[in-house]
């Protein structure tokens, strides 16, 4: 070839072969505890991660953001057992409204205040717990986005409200739109997002030949959090996004590479 | 005391019945094979053979040196995920990788383009946040590779895969039909085609 009159082709210099080396095998070594699962056993708990999953969602609340319905789920957490971690969405409104007031003074008081919409406009939509009492936020923020707050015992972090989402499931162009967005990751492994003509999520973690299904996601008015608990380099997240019918209408993948995931957001301690 | 130098050409001439040789070098379809059971230093042989070639694929996709680093690491990455279930074509792993790559450099621009719809589809959505700069961004670098792409991605899929293995990989035709999964004629007429296109987009573009 060349019509495209492409620019030649340039050896790899040793620095950059070297640091990609680097990242490579970090994600090849880093492995992690809670994927030892055998597939058969991680295939057992996915069957009954879906069940329950389509069950908690068949009588969805569209627009109720003042009576979340609980969607937890639990498992033994035994050393020889895969890991299931689960989320609940049954939060006094009043504590939402508490935790983004925490998000809002942190960002205000940070450098980029500036890029924040007032707090009178942000428009919560559910609070999600972690089992270790970590909370976070869905609600439309700067510019009605989707966007997210993490209450720890001592922190409070709001998402970038100007970061891009980042895609994990899309459909091809020629197909009736749906999509997922990543817009937050927490340090502790809350990945939260939304979803677009998306009824249901499942997720699963992927590392090598062994997989492990990721429990039930908190899911509501298009937003999501979903508790990867460790996610690392050589880690990935598969998701499947299904229709009101069950069907899967969008899926993807999600690997764990620094400059694809979202950006931390804004920090600072609790009042 | 002196030393006696002896002239090389003064040896008798020698001949090896069976000259030492090195370790045997395994095939891409060998490595790859014991990639997928579990192999790491196999995977990090196929690594050392490929990285400089997918890193110029990475390249082409994203006419950022810097993106293509990081492309190439998700790579390399994604294939030790999915190696276990993969069938080389021709013994070389590089069509496959190309494909990986070329998978994981068009999904993050498809989510750059279409998050715009996505977030006015949200309830309550006011006012939608304008990210084109964003998107623009991303496509930096060589100003050439740079047109090239913005062509490249106004081609419909099919034609974009052919292109990007034959025409920025520089994959043979037949092995892209056997990665694409279709007969030889249709990758060089989806090839045809998309020259044409190319051609005039390239021509408005500059």
């Amino acid at each position: 070839m060349n019509a495209l009159d492409l620019p030649p082709r340039r050896p790899l210099p040793r620095e950059t072969r070297e640091r990609i080396r680097r990242t490579v095998e970090t994600g090849l070594a880093d492995r992690r505890s809670r994927y030892r699962a055998p597939l058969a056993a991680a295939a057992a708990v996915a069957l009954l991660a879906v069940g329950v999953f389509v069950g908690s969602h068949l009588a969805p609340v569209p627009g109720d953001d003042r009576s979340p319905a609980a969607t937890t789920t639990t498992s033994p957490d035994s050393p020889d057992s895969p890991v299931v971690r689960g989320v609940t969405m049954a939060v006094p409104y009043a504590q939402t409204n508490e935790d983004l007031d925490h998000c809002a003074d942190v960002a205000a008081a940070s450098p980029r205040a500036g890029e924040f919409a007032p707090r009178a406009e942000w428009r919560p939509r559910f609070t999600a717990t972690a089992p270790d009492g970590v909370r976070i936020t869905a609600f439309l923020g700067t510019g009605g986005k989707p966007a997210f707050c993490e209450v720890t015992t001592t922190t409070a972090t709001v998402s970038d409200p100007t970061a891009e989402p980042i895609p994990l499931a899309l459909t091809p162009t020629n197909m009736s739109p749906a999509a997922v967005f990543a817009v937050y990751l927490s340090p502790t492994g809350l990945l939260a997002g939304y979803a677009e003509s998306v009824a249901a999520l499942e997720f699963t973690a992927v590392q090598g030949t062994e997989v492990e299904p990721i429990s039930v996601p908190a899911f509501r008015n298009g937003m999501f959090v979903v508790n990867l608990g460790e996610f690392r380099i050589g880690d990935s997240v598969d998701v499947i996004g299904r229709s009101s019918q069950g069907l899967s209408v969008v899926s993807g993948s999600l690997a764990y590479s620094p400059p694809h995931l979202p950006p931390p957001g804004v920090t600072g301690p609790i009042g | 005391m002196t030393q006696r130098r002896v002239p090389l050409r003064s040896l008798p001439d020698v001949t090896i019945a069976n000259p030492p040789r090195g370790p045997a070098i395994e095939t891409d379809a060998q490595l790859w094979t014991r990639a997928a059971a579990g192999d790491r230093h196999a995977f990090g042989e196929l690594f050392e053979r490929h990285a400089e070639a997918v890193w110029n694929h990475a390249y082409r996709l994203t006419a950022s040196w810097s993106q293509a680093e990081d492309l190439t690491s998700s790579t390399f990455l994604l294939a030790w995920r999915k190696c276990h279930g993969v069938k080389l074509i021709r013994d070389s792993a590089l069509p496959w990788l190309y494909t990986v790559a070329g998978n994981l450099a068009r999904n993050e621009h498809r989510g750059a383009t279409r998050f715009l719809r996505a977030v006015r589809r949200l309830p309550d959505d006011t006012v939608a946040a304008d990210h084109a700069d964003d998107v623009a961004h991303r496509v930096d670098g060589d100003a050439r590779m740079a047109r090239i792409l913005a062509a490249v991605r106004t081609l419909p899929r099919s034609e974009r895969e052919a292109v990007e293995l034959c025409l920025l990989g520089e994959v043979p035709t037949a092995d892209a039909a056997e990665l694409l999964g279709v007969a030889e004629v249709s990758v060089r007429s989806r090839l045809s085609r998309a020259r044409a296109r190319l051609r005039t987009k390239l021509e408005e573009l500059s």
